[in-house]
């Protein structure tokens, strides 16, 4: 009986620890999409770039600890988001059929980057040290700190953007043009400026998400497709434009993804994880919190 | 305040409007009527700077609007109050009214202009929390020119807000339009007919097909048969 409610307790908390790390990667498509209505083809790759982007300051440069690391790796997330959004998505938009434009452009740019990864770093793959050693004993259970920094990290990532959106007005603007993009012309938004900013956040999310994702398992130059894909299926799954949903997703795969790791093996996540999103969109079409 | 100058609007081959010329003098209430599917609000979003005109020139307080993205548009003080309204589905009356002013220069008198809309609509202010997608059609119409309201503009260019409502629904957006109007800002309404509120409005312009067929006040207008025809006979 003790080993059984022990070996529950190890998979909800190892769903919990997976999903958060899937939460930051969810929620910068989640925010993307439901703002731009622009599906980034490129956002797995930025992901790894985020990860690789830590490696090299943190393996080449010897003196920088990891937080510091991380820090400086966010803002160049940032601008590299913008200036995508910048000199691909804006010149795209403003001609016809723009949304296949954009994907297009959205694909090569993940095949160079991936390429560039691949030039630069090589095929093997690396991994980027825990934030944190050590591990916790609690009843029974043995819980590595890094993950509960993740956690953590990711928690208080989700309570600023929360914030950001809630509280501010350009987080309200960016809200409001994902409600009714029209709306927010008449109301006098700079809608292309707001791009500009929703692509930098959902890039530096993508980053962040990348560092963690790449200690959790391990970086490699297509590495980011999968994650993307993943990423795809938690905002689906939670619903379009709906960034509650995104989290509340997350988690939800993140244990079908432990509990799945643990009776049957690794290999069967992705499927398990596409099986359980099918089954919902035909029960709500919309996904579980969705909007459109 | 207003000046436009051949102005033609293209949707791909189709011409939605023709050359349309009119002038409108700083706070004149001046009203656009014509049947549906004639082109009224196709020129209302083009000079409001959500539709790009083919030919023509559109001046605002002396300046070119024309090419210039709306929210320029908005700051400049020309602001569009839609049919379909484009609210904020999810947020509240008072998120809506709130991101109305949105602009830099609408943000100093946010908590006047608040006032105001509130003083106007009184439902809107009881309504205030609640989420926009539940209001009804005439209270949505209520929050989509108060919104208009809060950004601050000189001119507010409306698109038929009395659509689908009541008789005696109809006669009070007309009076409260009337209200905006007194208070200094130019307002140029569109609507299918005004017979209720013609004591109201200064000068009426007709448009048929795309083009300005009529233009005059009221006792021009209702000494033209066309014009009667116009107001009466839809």
């Amino acid at each position: 009986m003790g080993t059984w409610v022990r070996s529950i307790a190890e998979i909800l908390i190892g769903g919990i620890e997976a999903g958060s790390v899937y939460i930051l990667i969810a929620a910068g498509l989640s925010l993307l999409y439901g703002v731009t209505k622009i599906f980034n083809y490129s956002y797995g790759s930025l992901l790894t770039l985020g990860g690789y982007f830590a490696w090299v300051l943190i393996f080449n440069f010897a003196g920088i600890h990891y937080g510091i690391g991380i820090v400086v790796v966010l803002p160049v997330m940032f601008f590299l988001g913008m200036g995508i959004e910048k000199l691909i998505v804006f010149p795209l938009r403003r001609k016809a059929e723009w949304e296949l434009n954009v994907v297009i452009a959205t694909l090569g740019l993940a095949l160079i980057f991936n390429s560039l990864i691949l030039v630069v770093f090589g095929p093997l793959t690396k991994t980027l040290p825990p934030l944190i050693e050590g591990n916790m004993k609690i009843g029974g259970c043995i819980l590595s700190n890094y993950r509960w920094a993740v956690l953590g990290i990711t928690i208080a990532v989700m309570i600023i953007l929360w914030i950001f959106l809630t509280k501010t007005k350009l987080g309200m603007a960016m809200r409001a043009v994902a409600q009714d993009s029209v709306g927010g012309h008449i109301v006098g938004i700079n809608t292309h400026r707001l791009f500009g900013y929703t692509f930098g956040i959902s890039t530096v999310l993508a980053g962040l998400g990348g560092i963690f994702l790449g200690s959790t398992y391990f970086l490699s130059p297509e590495g980011g497709w999968l994650f993307f894909v993943k990423a795809f299926i938690i905002v689906a799954l939670g619903g379009i434009g709906s960034l509650q949903g995104a989290l509340i997703a997350a988690i939800i795969l993140g244990v079908i993804e432990s509990s799945v790791c643990f009776l049957i093996g690794a290999v069967w996540v992705t499927p398990a994880w596409f099986l359980v999103l099918i089954i919902i969109l035909i029960i709500r079409p919309k996904g579980l919190f969705g909007i459109r | 305040m207003l000046e436009i100058k051949n102005l033609s609007t293209y949707y791909d081959e189709f011409r939605a409007i023709s050359d349309i010329s009119l002038t409108v003098e700083d706070g004149e209430f001046i009203a656009i009527i014509g049947p549906n599917g004639h082109g009224k609000s196709t020129f209302l979003k083009t000079i409001c700077g959500l539709l790009r005109p083919k030919t023509g020139s559109v001046l605002f307080a002396g300046k070119e609007v024309v090419g210039l993205p709306t929210y320029k548009i908005v700051e400049m003080g020309l602001v569009y109050v839609a049919e379909e309204r484009h609210l904020f589905p999810e947020m509240t009356v008072l998120e809506n009214l709130t991101l109305g002013a949105y602009n830099s220069c609408a943000r100093k008198f946010q908590a006047e202009n608040m006032e105001f809309v509130f003083n106007l609509f009184p439902r809107l202010r009881e309504r205030k929390k609640q989420v926009v997608s539940t209001l009804s059609g005439g209270e949505s119409r209520m929050v989509a020119i108060g919104r208009g309201l809060m950004s601050n503009a000189k001119a507010i260019a409306i698109d038929e807000p009395s659509f689908g409502l009541a008789p005696n629904l109809r006669i009070d957006v007309f009076n409260r339009i009337k209200e905006i109007n007194k208070k200094g800002i130019t307002i140029i309404l569109v609507e299918q007919t005004v017979a209720e509120a013609m004591h109201l409005i200064d000068r009426f312009y007709l448009m048929e097909d795309g083009k300005i067929v009529f233009q005059g006040n009221e006792k021009e207008a209702l000494s033209s048969e066309h014009v009667k025809q116009a107001f009466l006979g839809i």
